[in-house]
């Protein structure tokens, strides 16, 4: 055989197989891999990942920093960028079982994973806890309520406590002075909003304490 | 002290046989090691002084397969084209012998240079980081320039983007996790499409000429030093390997000739598995999976770096000698196997461990990398441009484009 023939075909071996491998690169999903199981070696590799969002916070430019922890109880920082969060359809919300697919980056040390496009971000809502299966036991835990505001009260400088009534139980919320200077919504009572923040004991009272404004959605408005 | 030589012992053990199997790299080994020095008593100083040793012999007996058989390891791929035509010229044990110089020279060079090194590169690594993705594309249109004929630079150019393109789809897609279509890629692209024409071909091995006589020192100091201070400049800076170190040590001092190459090539693998130690004391990062597998061992400060680069100094000489006795025996005896049938076995194993690596996901890796592979000699430029694989995606790295590219290709 003249290597002529052998070069025309292996290119053409060769731009079938990279045609091949291009469509089953852009048509193959990876495999959930578990949160503790990634580390530096995965840096630039695409991933799927899927756990329940334990930290939310808000940017000023419109970005999303979420914290995920899944069952392998590894615990990696999404950062959802303002082109991403305005392409989707639905809020996220702390407690949310997310599935995410992204590259994997070092950023100062720490590993994450980017999504590209809202299409790569799954989300499935946790449901509200009813206020009065709440126990002392739950003390430090992350909870998400969903209740009218039966009072709203400012305290000291500037913090307020709203108190939330399910079913004929109340819980109150204290909202630090800080959140609501960043981007906190005006609510009053009588509208209906779900909360999502960590249950604490003051002055032997439970009460729900939330850190950041993304924490509360107004559901309706009275 | 004597656990220590113990340990240090079964480190060069290892690495003779990570060194003499292909496809088995001392990395497989390492997660090994950090678990023993975790979950037991052993001491940290005695296995980091195995784990050194075992990476530094690797480096040198890694080069008696990709000579006799063609099939190389990650940083030997280079060396493979032009130490199989040796061997085809009958003179395997002198590939061997120049590998074995290339690597031991360079491991004393870079033990001298480590302390201006520390001085003057590592400050100055962040400021080659940034600028290294028009290093490379300087390297590679220098490269391509060389090819002079406009075919020449036509398929040299071809060459790379296809073996890019195929580094790009197979490790950095959803395909294959992390770098485990590394071995594919590097044994269809350097391996499996040197052997291919051997098998086709009716020739066997001619009769290999052992040669004792003292290797000239002169002709090989530029390819030693540009070896040497091209795998300095991979061990510190990130996702450099030793192919593109070759590139660049073969552009600064001027080889032409497979065996200056060859010392070129050997000298960067040596220092570049022994700067990645110093890398990991000076600025706290590991350039190699010995050196990721030390780190998690023990804290590397002056006295234990000292320590460590002694370990490798003696390992690095008993190499030497293993290697040279190795690849005698294996040029004694390669000249009377049945070649054609060595090169088949040699395929169907690089088949095997494809499989067991990668999953069947790797044999299409492989047989587009292997058609890719043939091209250079059918179309007689460098096989240097299938480095492509790994330049391409490290071009797009450091230069903040990789995901722009994944993005635009919905990969």
């Amino acid at each position: 055989m003249s290597e002529r023939i052998i070069a025309k075909l292996s290119l053409l071996c060769s731009l079938t197989g990279l045609a091949a491998l291009y469509f089953s690169a852009a048509n193959t999903h990876p495999a959930i891999t578990a949160i503790a199981k990634l580390n530096e070696d995965f840096a630039g590799t695409k991933v799927t990942i899927s756990g329940r969002i334990i930290d939310l916070r808000n940017h000023t430019d419109g970005h999303l920093f979420l914290k995920l922890k899944d069952d392998s109880g590894g615990v990696i920082s999404v950062p959802v960028f303002a082109s991403v969060r305005s392409q989707l359809k639905e809020p996220i919300e702390l407690l949310d079982a997310i599935q995410v697919t992204g590259r994997v980056k070092e950023y100062q040390e720490e590993l994450e994973v980017i999504p590209d496009k809202a299409s790569d971000l799954h989300i499935v809502h946790a449901p509200a806890t009813r206020i009065s299966s709440l126990g002392e036991n739950q003390i430090g835990e992350l909870v998400k309520v969903e209740g009218v505001i039966s009072d709203r009260a400012i305290v000291g400088s500037g913090s307020l406590i709203l108190t939330i009534s399910d079913d004929g139980c109340e819980l109150p919320v204290f909202v630090p002075a800080s959140v609501i200077k960043n981007g906190f919504p005006e609510v009053h009572v009588g509208y209906t909003v779900r909360v999502d923040g960590w249950l604490q004991l003051y002055n032997d009272n439970m009460e729900l304490q939330l850190k950041d404004a993304s924490n509360i959605f107004i559901i309706e408005a009275a | 002290m004597l656990d220590v030589l113990a340990y240090t012992l079964l480190g060069i053990g290892l690495g003779v046989f990570t060194g003499l199997v292909p496809g088995i790299h001392v990395n497989n080994l390492m997660p090994m090691f950090v678990a023993l020095a975790l979950s037991s008593s052993f001491s940290s100083i005695c296995l980091a002084a195995a784990i050194v040793a075992m990476s530094l012999v690797n480096t040198f007996i890694s080069y008696i397969p990709s000579t006799f058989l063609g099939a190389p390891e990650e940083g030997t791929e280079l060396s493979v084209l032009p130490a199989h035509r040796l061997l085809l010229e009958g003179h395997g044990y002198d590939a061997v012998r120049l590998t074995a110089f290339g690597c031991l020279t360079s491991l004393m060079l870079s033990a001298v240079l480590i302390w201006p090194l520390l001085l003057f590169i590592i400050p100055a690594y962040s400021l080659i980081q940034t600028q290294m993705h028009w290093l490379l594309i300087g390297i590679l249109v220098i490269m391509i320039a060389l090819e002079r004929s406009k075919i020449g630079i036509f398929w040299a150019a071809m060459i790379f983007f296809l073996s890019g393109f195929l580094g790009l789809l197979a490790l950095d897609t959803s395909l294959c996790m992390g770098d485990v279509a590394l071995m594919p890629l590097l044994s269809g692209l350097f391996g499996i499409s040197v052997l291919l024409p051997s098998v086709f071909s009716k020739s066997g091995l001619p009769k290999q000429k052992i040669k004792d006589e003292p290797l000239e020192f002169r002709p090989n100091v530029r390819p030693l030093c540009a070896g040497t201070a091209a795998g300095i400049l991979t061990g510190v800076i990130p996702s450099v390997g030793p192919s593109q170190g070759t590139v660049l040590a073969q552009l600064a001092a001027r080889s032409k000739g497979a065996r200056e190459f060859l010392v070129s090539v050997s000298g960067v693998n040596t220092s570049k598995a022994l700067i990645s130690f110093v890398a990991l004391y000076a600025i706290g990062r590991a350039r190699s999976g010995a050196a990721i597998a030390v780190g998690q061992i023990m804290e590397v400060r002056l006295r234990e770096l000292i320590f460590l680069i002694g370990v490798a100094l003696f390992a690095g000489g008993i190499a030497a000698m293993i290697q040279l006795q190795l690849g005698k025996l294996a040029a004694k005896h390669m000249g009377k196997m049945p070649y054609r049938p060595i090169c088949i076995a040699v395929i169907v194993t690089i088949i095997g461990l494809t499989i067991w690596y990668a999953g069947l996901i790797g044999l299409p890796i492989l047989a587009t990398a292997t058609a890719i592979g043939l091209l250079p000699a059918v179309t007689r430029v460098k096989r240097t441009f299938c480095m492509g694989v790994i330049m391409l995606p490290c071009i797009l790295y450091f230069a903040g484009l990789k995901d722009v590219v994944l993005s635009a290709f919905r990969l």
